[in-house]
């Protein structure tokens, strides 16, 4: 530690801190341009200087280490004066355009002039102009779908190129030319399109870099500043929603260093417009003749409890069903839950629509199926290897992938990607490995025969022996040594974090593969040592809630099984209600129930059944024949179109509540706006139906009273408190300690070769964009002005023998259906794969998939 | 590739001189320079793909240093310093002046591709100022207007 005197008084910082952060430690204000707390300082713009007794000449203060002693000045006569003429000189060339500047009200520079209070200047010469056209009036142009730049107000601190470049590691904005012609700029024909391109917009000091969405759409200090959570993916990214009426005008980060460290990408920045989409569903919608018509809540809430009443009488609590949403808030999903188990009476709902292949439910004290990120997104900085599995973590998982970068760029943590396509992350990876999708559980299994101790016994010892690094090999395509010297590395990791994710979460073999990572995990010391472990990577905003919430058919909330006894009287004590223990169905089941005419009575709450469960013809067919449905949703989806009634239901932005993040990190988000139309949290539906039926303890006039409930009763949220979730949220924690991960018992996880069809060649992955998520960021035409068209990726050999060209429109085809898409080819793909991107609703790509089929095979051909 | 195959292997030789890539990036850029004379878009392309770094990094240093034209030049480039102390003593006037002669402005190549005029910062010449470069090649030092009007009978006839 270094002790100095800022402005005399005493404080104490690290070795290595500059006199600035000792001034901010002390909360003494000193302006800054260039300087950013998460970038390497650069000390380009000089309005932090200071005095520093002893000193000849004033100091940057964001580049001058705090030493021993030193007297520093930030109030001094001459340190003002001092920055007094540098403001002169930033404001020499700078256009003081701030009647019409979008940054009037929030810009640094406005600020500093009026702090230094020096309002005369000795420079009359022409300003400095760089000019878009001879006749530009305002001297603006579009560097990108989103952003706009108005280079004569750009006063070079450099803060939006080196944060794409120290950061995010991103080419698509540059500073060009030299001294006071410096010229911030996209390169020719490259506009500005990388995920994190608005951070570069919330961090300009001055109106140079502005948002197409925001620019000239409010004053900001008309609006009001709310705290939310992203509710998208699954990383929960803090947001600020700045509201005015019942209008979002944007969405900026709000910095929780556990999570984003006030980066955000670009979904969570500019999808916020889905919430004032013009196509919301705007009442209660009843369907009479076929056709949906719009009703009062009174008249729908009759309705739907009376045929609850009724179905229940007649066939009783099993022929009803339903589906939650990891969109939705843990307090929807929990009285989702509970309303199927007390006031229906059953355990008939699910919510993993999308996965062909379900794992089994997770349980939270078990190491056997501890389904969840087991580490923190943080510990990313701080273990010493990180082993990818089956996730493009830039579009899935975006600042995850930030956090691999820093870790990579900063400590050098070696970075491995087994994955079957290349992705974007590849190029920060120390080891790259691509099997052959579907070969992946013999490439761990060969992994951990390499790796093998005394931890395995001879049981596992000899059946691991026939995944020898030469014959898996030839079954993954990935190079004998490449294997051997890979499980070399990861024992000999100090410490060792697994990231497995969307392609593992639904791979043929998913748990297979899953516990072909534990065995490795476990035999390399991964299970045990400090900043190590498996982790599963769940998708949405709130999928990790929908699970803990206890929205599956065998798990009461905090993923309990039924049949715990103690649990379950406490439970039922609280719920003041018997709970039947009887396993309920789960999400195929309860389509097949329906099918069969078993299941009269369905509920979904935000999922879009027919757009994500992976068999489309199969979902809209059982729809059909279902007797009766109940759809809440935010769009009139797919889905909701063929309910029998359909309730509006509040976005994340018009309700507040808790999300649980990837990480298992509980968060608070504020409701921004009013419920648009006649639109209800679905909390509060769900209450208010219960109500309806005369159910007493589903009195819930707040999210408060919910929270305050889960908290009291849920274990691993047990102690939580809703009013201390506000800032950073808090991780539940409570899983096996790294002691009982020991007993790990390792299992035998044998290869299933996948069959393949016959006249269907190709394999069809699919995911998301790295400007989508789901089919919800498709409503964002914000979001669709980066990308709104579908294609299909596949390999350039293939699409070469089939004499395709990118662009060309090509029909794909199975055994189940056929679609219409462009081509786009690529060398990321193996040979034998496509990538079809799920998140455009018009491309129906799950009319390709079958459910009884693991892997979707399918033809190509050109129209 | 537009480079040639000597270029081509000059840069590849170049990037593995340097623990930081990027320090190649100059040395690589006088090898396409050296070959064309300018700086296009293609050719920096180009180099960026030798190098592996993204070719908007190797256009942003290509647009720091001046000497490298972005556009063809003539057989003789002629860049004037107009610095300080090259200011101080007349350079503007040297502009001028070479702009009269060739009947061209800065930036632009006489039509028969022989000369072209440019600008340059201070080359560390002040002690002989005013100052111009032949080609990033040869100084000529301590110029009149009269030095200059040799400089151009030679060079014609070169
Ligand atoms: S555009 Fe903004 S952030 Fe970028 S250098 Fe200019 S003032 Fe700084
Ligand atoms: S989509 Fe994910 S990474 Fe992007 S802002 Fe939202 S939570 Fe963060
Ligand atoms: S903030 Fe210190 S030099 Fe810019
Ligand atoms: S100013 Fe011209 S050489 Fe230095």
């Amino acid at each position: 530690m270094v002790k100095i005197n800022v402005d005399g008084k005493p404080v104490e910082v690290e070795e290595g801190q500059t006199v600035l952060q000792a001034a901010l430690k002390l909360g003494i204000y000193c302006p800054t341009f260039c300087w950013h707390e998460k970038l390497e300082p650069i000390g380009a713009c000089r309005i932090c200087l200071v005095e520093i007794e002893k000193s000849p000449k004033l100091a940057v203060s964001c580049i001058t280490k705090a030493m021993e002693g030193m007297n520093v000045h930030v109030s001094s006569p001459k340190a003002i004066d001092g920055r007094k003429g540098v403001m002169e000189m930033l404001l020499v060339n700078h256009p003081l355009d701030c009647p019409t500047c979008d940054k009037g009200g929030e810009c640094d520079l406005q600020d500093v002039a009026y702090y230094v209070k020096n309002d005369r200047s000795r420079f009359g010469e022409p300003k400095r102009r760089f000019l878009t056209s001879a006749r530009s009036t305002f001297d603006e142009k579009q560097i990108g779908p989103l952003m706009y730049l108005t280079m004569n107000r750009c006063i070079a601190c450099f803060k939006c190129v080196r944060m794409l470049k120290e950061v995010a590691g991103e080419y698509d904005l540059g500073a060009f030319g030299r001294g006071v012609f410096t010229e911030i700029d996209v390169v020719k024909d490259q506009p500005i399109t990388n995920e994190f391109s608005g951070n570069t917009v919330e961090i300009c000091p001055v109106g140079c870099l502005t948002s197409k969405p925001f620019r000239y759409a409010v004053r900001t200090w008309l609006t009001q500043k709310k705290s939310s959570v992203c509710g998208f993916c699954s990383d929960g990214c803090n947001l600020t929603l700045w509201v005015g009426g019942d209008k979002i005008f944007r969405a900026t980060s709000r910095k929780n260093d556990a999570v984003d460290e006030g980066w955000i990408c670009d979904k969570g920045r500019y999808g916020y417009d889905i919430v004032n989409h013009s196509d919301r569903i705007k009442t209660p919608l009843i369907k009479k003749n076929g056709k949906l018509e719009p009703a009062t809540w009174e008249e729908t809430f009759d309705l739907i409890s009376n045929k609850i009443k009724e179905t229940k009488d007649k066939f009783g609590p099993d022929a009803f069903a339903g589906i939650g949403s990891a969109r939705c808030s843990n307090e929807d999903n929990y009285l989702f839950q509970k309303f199927f188990r007390t006031v229906v009476g059953t355990n008939n709902i699910d919510h993993r629509v999308a996965f062909k292949r379900l794992l089994p439910s997770p349980s939270s004290s078990s190491i056997e199926n501890l389904y969840t990120m087991t580490n923190s997104i943080e510990e990313l900085e701080k273990t010493k290897m990180i082993v990818v599995i089956g996730c493009d973590i830039t579009s899935e998982h975006p600042i995850i992938g930030l956090r691999i970068k820093k870790a990579v760029n900063n400590y050098a943590t070696p970075l491995v990607l087994i994955n079957s396509k290349k992705t974007k992350l590849n190029a920060w990876a120390k080891t790259e490995i691509l099997p052959k999708f579907g070969t992946e559980v013999a490439l761990i299994n060969s992994l951990c025969n390499a790796a093998l101790n005394q931890k395995a016994d001879q049981g596992f010892k000899d059946w691991v022996k026939t995944y020898s690094p030469q014959k898996v090999s030839e079954i993954t395509g990935v190079e004998a040594n490449a294997i051997s010297k890979l499980a070399e590395e990861i024992s000999s990791a100090e410490r060792c974090i697994f990231l497995l994710g969307r392609d593992v979460l639904s791979h043929p073999q998913n748990q297979e593969l899953i516990d072909a990572v534990y065995n490795l995990a476990h035999l390399t010391g991964a299970l045990n040592k400090p900043h190590s472990g498996v982790n599963l990577l769940w998708e949405y905003n709130n999928s990790q809630g929908a699970l803990d919430m206890g929205v599956l058919p065998d798990r009461l909330p905090g993923l309990t099984p039924l049949n715990q006894a103690d649990y379950l009287q406490n439970v039922e004590k609280v719920w003041q209600s018997k709970i039947s223990t009887k396993p309920g169905f789960n999400i195929h089941q309860i389509l097949d129930g329906i099918d069969k005419g078993e299941v009269k009575f369905l509920y979904v709450m935000e999922e879009n059944l027919v757009s994500n469960y992976p068999d489309r013809k199969y979902a809209q067919a059982v729809l059909a024949k279902a007797a009766f449905s109940v759809v809440q949703e935010i769009f009139l989806s797919e889905t909701a179109q063929r309910a029998t009634v359909v309730l509006p239901a509040a976005s994340f932005a018009e309700k507040e509540g808790t999300f649980t993040s990837v990480e298992r990190r509980v968060q608070k988000f504020q409701r921004g706006v009013r419920p648009q139309n006649q639109s209800k949290p679905d909390w509060q539906i769900i209450s208010m139906l219960a109500l309806w039926m005369d159910y007493e303890n589903f009195n819930y006039d707040s999210t408060e009273k919910i929270s305050t409930e889960i908290f009291s009763l849920v274990p691993s949220y047990l102690g939580l408190d809703y009013k201390k979730l506000g800032n950073n949220g808090a991780q539940w924690n409570g899983f096996v300690s790294k002691k009982e991960a020991m007993t790990y018992s390792l299992k035998k996880t044998d290869l299933k070769p996948i069959q393949s069809e016959q006249g269907y060649p190709f394999i069809l992955t699919t995911g998301n964009l790295v400007h989508h998520c789901g089919t919800l960021s498709g409503y964002s035409e914000n979001l669709n002005l980066v990308v709104n068209e579908s294609f299909c990726e596949m390999n350039q050999q293939d699409a070469e023998k089939l004499g395709i060209k990118t662009n060309d429109e090509i029909w794909l085809e199975s055994a189940s259906g056929k679609i219409k898409t462009k081509a786009k080819l690529s060398s990321n793909l193996q040979p034998g794969m496509v990538f079809v991107p799920i998140n455009f609703k018009e491309l129906e790509v799950n009319l390709l998939m079958d459910k009884d089929n693991l892997v979707d095979w399918i033809k190509i051909s050109k129209v | 590739m537009i480079l040639s195959e000597k270029t081509q292997k000059k840069i590849l030789a170049e990037k593995n001189k340097y623990p930081q890539p990027k320090t190649a990036i100059l040395p690589a850029l006088y090898a396409v320079y050296e070959e064309f004379g300018y700086l296009s878009n293609e050719t920096m392309k180009e180099t960026g793909e030798l190098l592996n770094i993204p070719f908007l990094e190797i256009v942003e240093v290509a647009s720091f240093y001046t000497m490298f034209p972005k556009k063809p030049t003539g057989k003789y480039f002629l860049q004037v310093c107009t610095n300080l102390s090259c200011a101080l003593l007349g350079a503007e006037d040297l502009v001028k002046h070479l702009e009269e002669k060739l009947k061209v402005k800065t930036g632009q190549v006489t039509p028969d591709g022989v000369f072209s005029i440019g600008r340059v910062e201070c080359l560390g010449s002040c002690g002989t100022a005013p100052m111009l470069q032949v080609n990033n090649l040869h100084f000529q030092e301590d110029l009149t207007k009269e030095k200059v009007d040799k400089l151009l009978e030679e060079l014609k006839k070169s």
